[in-house]
């Protein structure tokens, strides 16, 4: 899995559910959502499923990314 | 076996100290807005327990812009928690193969196969870019629920199929990790009460019938029988 296509997948579904992303100038990707905001530097297949872990009970719908 | 360390502070950040904190490049941060709360998580390749004790308190120390939010009182720390990954990812939504093939207590290879020759099986989760597939974690455990239910092909019945517990709670514990103490405990109330454990490689079945429930749990010392409530409600949240 190339990580960074993955994660510019998944910032750019967030986006389409509310959230708002950026990435920090450390290149880590952050997800934003009243008040909260999470941060993220996955190193491969785990780090994405730990992005998703906590993508999701927070208010992403994965089920309606189209692949 | 893979650690973590989570650290958890108290405090609010402006956006810059948010940039200094993510300068530090912890594996994921969560500022909790609502609570005043900010977590981190560092990963640790440390094998053991003690190991990885020791290299989170160094790691942590190494975090500047942490530190410097620390002693600026900015954050204030509150509880340092080390875990392994099983005990970390327990409760993950998504699971890779390999992981959706230790709750069934296969190799992955079946788990491929069995996708493929059994109706039924748990749909695969779409990823971006991704080799290899991905289930959802509700539909792994609810798998294993239903096949031991006995929905599955003709043949010879299995052992541990039994019409008279048919009608009964199903309790699923899952990694099988169950201090040895505390499991013979279970079994043994379990079985004072008509009920039977099934082991499987990564799972222990209970059944028991539904009205014994309360009976057996109360046969717990204090410690079991919270754990045992707590498998209980999981059965009860994946039968839906």
């Amino acid at each position: 899995m190339k990580i960074a296509e993955a994660m510019a997948e998944i910032a750019a579904e967030a986006e389409r559910q509310g959230f708002r992303v950026r990435q920090t100038k450390s290149a880590m990707w952050m997800f934003l959502k009243d008040g909260h905001t999470y941060g993220f530097d996955p190193q491969d297949v785990d780090g994405v499923l730990k992005v998703l872990a906590v993508l999701i009970p927070a208010g992403l719908d994965w089920s309606l990314w189209e692949g | 076996m893979h650690w973590y360390a989570t650290f958890d502070m108290t405090g609010s950040l402006t956006d810059d100290q948010v940039d200094l904190l993510a300068n530090d490049r912890p594996s994921t941060f969560h500022v909790n807005g609502p609570t005043n709360t900010v977590a981190i998580v560092i990963d640790l390749d440390a094998d053991s327990y003690d190991k990885a004790t020791r290299q989170a308190l160094t790691r942590l120390g190494r975090l500047t812009g942490v530190q410097q939010l620390i002693s600026e009182q900015v954050l204030t720390p509150h509880r340092l928690m080390i875990q392994d990954a099983d005990t970390a990812d327990a409760d993950a939504p998504i699971l890779s193969t390999a992981e959706a093939a230790r709750r069934l207590g296969v190799a992955p290879a079946r788990v491929r196969q069995l996708r493929q020759q059994v109706l039924g099986f748990p749909r695969t989760v779409p990823m971006p870019g991704a080799a290899g597939d991905f289930y959802w974690a509700a539909d792994i455990d609810r798998f294993v629920v239903e096949r031991e239910v006995g929905t599955h092909a003709a043949g010879r019945p299995r052992a541990t199929d039994d019409p008279e517990l048919r009608a009964t709670i199903r309790v699923i514990l899952q990694h099988g990790t169950l201090d040895k103490t505390i499991r013979s405990q279970m079994e043994a109330a379990v079985e004072a009460e008509g009920g039977r454990f099934v082991r499987g490689k990564a799972l222990l079945l209970a059944r028991l019938p539904k009205e014994r429930l309360e009976e057996v749990a109360n046969a717990l010392e204090a410690g079991p029988r919270d754990l045992f409530f707590s498998i209980i409600a999981r059965a009860r949240e994946i039968a839906g």
